[in-house]
């Protein structure tokens, strides 16, 4: 690789002048896989659910380059990641596609060049079914709601199209509307659209609307019953991103079945598994498994699942999702067969820089260890002596490292240790900070 | 679908001068529900004779692996005989040999966390039956709301998941009794392998203080510790109650009125069943046992995230872990990326016993056939491959009670195994035929069912 792109790939390839050669023999090497479905690095608010359309609100303006998950997923062979607006509204906010550059500001995760995206939702979620009882008026309620409502926003956006151009033929002014802006942006292909659908009644009306509107569909999100309609999926070439085997958590995915992946693709569908949860995102080459063991999908076309197939659905496939060369140097060193449950990422790189190595982890966790045992000393060696810290030798010692977390002292309080040297606070502080306690006692000062 | 539409004109039919039409719709839909929340997998009847199967490469868990034969009869393991070449079993009379050459036989797994049977989808209210109100609760058990024709149980063992416990939920403290189930039966009576298992805990939590930042948050904190001290004082006073109770019955004070509660709780005090606490951080884990040493109960610990942080403490008091579970980010985001991951080798590397299963929550009920993953994880993170296995086969049995009849392939103990075509803790391993108590179980489901549906779909569209 060669400036964060794959200069070469092959056996028996000589190593180049100025070439540096890393040894991974006997491991297995994988592009980066990819998510199409996520929530993580997002920071406050997935959902902006005050209106059944909110398509002006984007997921890219509150991105939080600081969510740990992001490297706990790097660490499980992650490298691109679909974020996206929740499905609390029928038509919801814009995507934002990232790289998992750990480290990087909230500009440093975006894909540039990745094909802006939209999510839109149906059934139970946007109808608010299992909202409780207090949400039974926002409009829709029904999945017939759920159609027209999208159809009436279309339609407005096609109106204010027109009377755009007529007041600028007409020299008037004219109010900009960001919502029915970014609706356009959809009806002129220039933003896809990512909809989470489960049933396949609603699936259907939703390939019904594209092809009357003629906006493109990125995937089906979920899409569990996409089995069941996949001919009419595959007839509009969308995606479809889906769990390998979640099922009966709400009556809509009651017949949600782990052959949907294989048999979406056995129709032709371009299909992927996603996780939509920050944890199973760490360890989606066991997802892609699923696909072997339920359909009976070959090991290379259920890699595809969490590489290839889900760049083509965000239209990245020209940068990631294979090891080629010109492509991005995003890969994975497993340290066995990637879809074996026993395996596990060795080394995460994203554009030819390595940003998970399990040998610097562990070289991490100690300096981690020691700076804070080193400044656990500094506070409590002198200036704060707990008289109840022995207390848990009566039923059994406790390890010498977690001594501090050992203290029988109600955990709940607050504890507060300011850098200030010249005070030492009593065990019953009053709960205040330091420099404004008042209670008199707890405070004295040397 | 269509009984679905039923309950929709139902509910539109609302009024009062319809009230007389819902009822008779709702009759109906009540009627329909029952038909579509069951699924169509018809249990065998009882073994009769001899079930041999030959050929195996038999995974006995309790030892090493070896090409064999076992015998079953009358539901248990008879005989286990090594491959001999020399020597043919062949059918007769009531002896049926079943080939298993090129087969792998393993022990059925044991998911020991879980709300199966309790709940069929968690979103629908009617199909939940796993919280009761109030914080004591002890006299609620689980088996009698085991719902043998969920469609969640035949999806669940057809990926070798045999045997589940079933385990109350609560918002509150006491959740109830847990009882061990066997996914194959036609009432729940022929499926409970062992009713009271053990007494449901939850150990009340209090947020972290590190995380109350400001006057509000600090309040919040406060609020909850005092919550929390509230429900200690109350779970002891509901020991002390208890053990007053059955004093007093048992001293024939004729005053004392009948009260389930603590008559539930007899087996805890007399140390025959545990009190299982679910707890993960470690100053629950502390208290928990602290707790159960001064009640002097029995105590097994359940999630148990930080459970490697106690290990001195649990291996005095011989404290079980059932790890639930594997596959979870750590608690806390300081924390290494692996934490769960190798918590159950900490736990195995000191001695301490363990299990490992899912989380056990009302959203992963469905899920529990991934069971054999989460061991996997585990081993995938320096957990010895034998141990992953059997810590979802005979650990959890012997956690569980039942380390007798379950959990390993051994004569006396019943004939509940799997016949694969490799390690079920991979994903890709077929799990080909599975018996419980010698009785072979019906693979199929509602989704092998829905799949054959859709194929013929397509196979229609391609000839049309």
């Amino acid at each position: 690789m060669n400036e964060g792109q794959i200069a070469a790939i092959g056996k028996g390839l000589a190593l180049p002048e100025g070439y540096e050669e890393v040894n991974v023999s006997g491991k297995h090497i994988t592009p980066g896989l990819i998510d199409c479905h996520s929530h993580s690095a997002i920071s406050r608010g997935v959902n902006e659910g005050t209106h059944a359309v909110t398509v002006e609100v984007r997921i890219g303006d509150s991105l939080d380059p600081t969510d740990i998950s992001l490297y706990r997923q790097l660490a499980g062979g992650l490298t691109t990641a679909n974020l996206l607006h929740g499905s609390a509204n029928p038509m919801g906010g814009q995507n934002q596609v990232i790289k998992l550059r750990w480290g990087s500001g909230p500009e440093g995760l975006r894909f540039v060049g990745a094909k802006p995206g939209v999510k839109f939702a149906l059934g139970e979620n946007v109808k608010q079914s299992n909202w409780g009882d207090n949400n039974t008026t926002r409009y829709p309620q029904t999945r017939m709601g759920v159609e027209q409502i999208m159809k009436d926003t279309f339609i407005a956006a096609s109106e204010y199209r027109k009377d755009k151009i007529k007041s600028a033929k007409e020299n008037r002014p004219h109010r900009k509307n960001y919502r029915l802006e970014a609706v356009l942006e959809i009806l002129d292909g220039k933003r896809i659209v990512h909809i989470h659908s489960y049933r396949q009644d609603e699936i259907l009306m939703f390939v019904r609307l594209a092809q009357e509107f003629g906006f493109v569909v990125g995937t089906f999100q979920h899409v569990l019953e996409g089995y069941k309609v996949a001919d009419a999926i595959a007839e509009i070439g969308a995606g479809g991103s889906t769990f390998s085997d979640w099922w009966a958590y709400k009556f809509e995915v009651y017949d949600a079945i782990p052959y949907n992946g294989s048999l979406m693709s056995e129709v032709g569908v371009v299909t992927s598994f996603n996780s939509d949860d920050s944890e199973l995102a760490c360890r989606m080459n066991v997802e892609a498994a699923k696909a072997v063991k339920y359909g009976g999908v070959s090991e290379e076309e259920a890699l595809k699942f969490v590489t290839i197939n889900p760049a083509k659905q965000l239209r990245i496939d020209t940068k990631v999702g294979s090891l080629e060369p010109g492509k991005d140097a995003d890969f994975v060193i497993w340290n066995g067969h990637p879809l074996s449950t026993y395996s596990k990422a060795e080394q995460t790189w994203i554009e030819g820089i390595r940003y998970f190595d399990i040998g610097t982890d562990r070289l991490l966790r100690e300096r981690a260890v020691n700076e804070r045992s080193r400044l656990v000393n500094k506070v409590i060696s002198k200036k704060i002596k707990d008289p109840e810290s022995n207390l848990n030798k009566d039923i059994g010692g406790d390890s010498k490292e977690d001594s501090f977390l050992l203290s029988k002292r109600p955990r709940w309080l607050p504890v507060m240790f300011k850098p200030c040297t010249s005070v030492t606070r009593g065990l019953y502080h009053n709960g205040k900070s330091l420099h404004t306690c008042t209670s008199g006692k707890c405070c004295q000062s040397k | 679908m269509v009984r679905v539409y039923t309950h929709a004109q139902a509910a539109s039919a609302v009024s009062p001068s319809n009230m007389r039409n819902y009822l008779i719709l709702h009759l109906i839909w009540t009627w329909h529900l029952a038909g579509a929340f069951s699924n169509d997998n018809v249990p065998s009847p009882e073994p009769t004779g001899t079930l041999v199967f030959s050929g195996a490469i038999i995974h006995p868990v309790s030892s090493e692996s070896f090409n064999g034969t076992i015998f079953v009869e009358g539901g248990k393991i008879k005989k286990i005989e090594r491959a001999d070449p020399n020597r043919q079993i062949k059918e007769h009379g009531s002896l049926k040999v079943i080939n298993c050459s090129g087969k792998h036989i393993y022990p059925g797994m044991i998911a020991s966390n879980t709300v199966l049977g309790l709940t069929e989808i968690r979103a629908v209210r009617a199909t939940r039956d796993m919280i009761e109100p109030g914080e004591i609760n002890p006299n609620v058990r689980a088996e009698v709301t085991v719902n043998p024709d969920s469609e969640l149980l035949p999806v669940t063992r057809s990926n070798g998941v045999l045997h589940v416990l079933s385990v109350p939920q609560s918002n509150g403290l006491i959740a109830g009794q847990s009882a061990l189930m066997k996914l194959d039966g036609w009432t729940w009576e022929e499926m409970t392998v062992k009713p009271s298992v053990g007494m449901h805990l939850r150990w009340p939590n209090v947020p972290d203080p590190g995380r109350a930042l400001n006057a509000k948050q600090k309040k919040a904190l406060k609020e909850a510790s005092d919550k929390k001290m509230l429900q200690l004082n109350r779970l002891k006073e509901s020991f002390d109650r208890a053990r007053a109770y059955l004093n007093a019955k048992k001293a024939g004070d004729l005053v004392q009125k009948t009260d389930l509660r603590w008559e539930s709780m007899k087996g805890v005090l007399l140390g025959s069943v545990p009190i299982f606490v679910h707890v993960n951080r470690l100053f629950g884990i502390q208290a928990a046992v602290r707790f159960s040493v001064e009640q002097r109960v029995k105590i097994v610990i359940v999630g148990g995230s930080d459970a490697w942080r106690a290990i001195p403490l649990l291996k005095k008091h011989d404290v079980p872990v059932i790890i639930s579970p594997v596959n979870s980010l750590p608690g806390r985001r300081w924390e290494n990326y692996d934490t769960a991951m190798v918590n159950p080798v900490k736990l195995q590397r000191a001695g301490v016993r363990f299990c490992i299963t899912g989380r056990g929550g009302s959203m992963d009920a469905a899920h529990e056939r991934n069971l054999p993953y989460q061991a996997a994880r585990a081993a995938a993170f320096g957990l010895p491959k034998e141990e992953a296995l059997k810590s979802v086969t005979l650990y959890p049995a012997q956690i569980l009670g039942v380390g007798e009849r379950l959990g390993s392939l051994d004569v006396g103990k019943d004939a509940s195994f799997i016949i694969t075509s490799g390690d079920p803790l991979e994903v890709t391993t077929k799990i080909f035929e599975a018996y419980i108590g010698g009785r072979p179980i019906d693979m199929s489901n509602k989704q092998t069912r829905l799949y054959e549906k859709y194929k013929k779909k397509y196979l229609q569209k391609k000839k049309g």
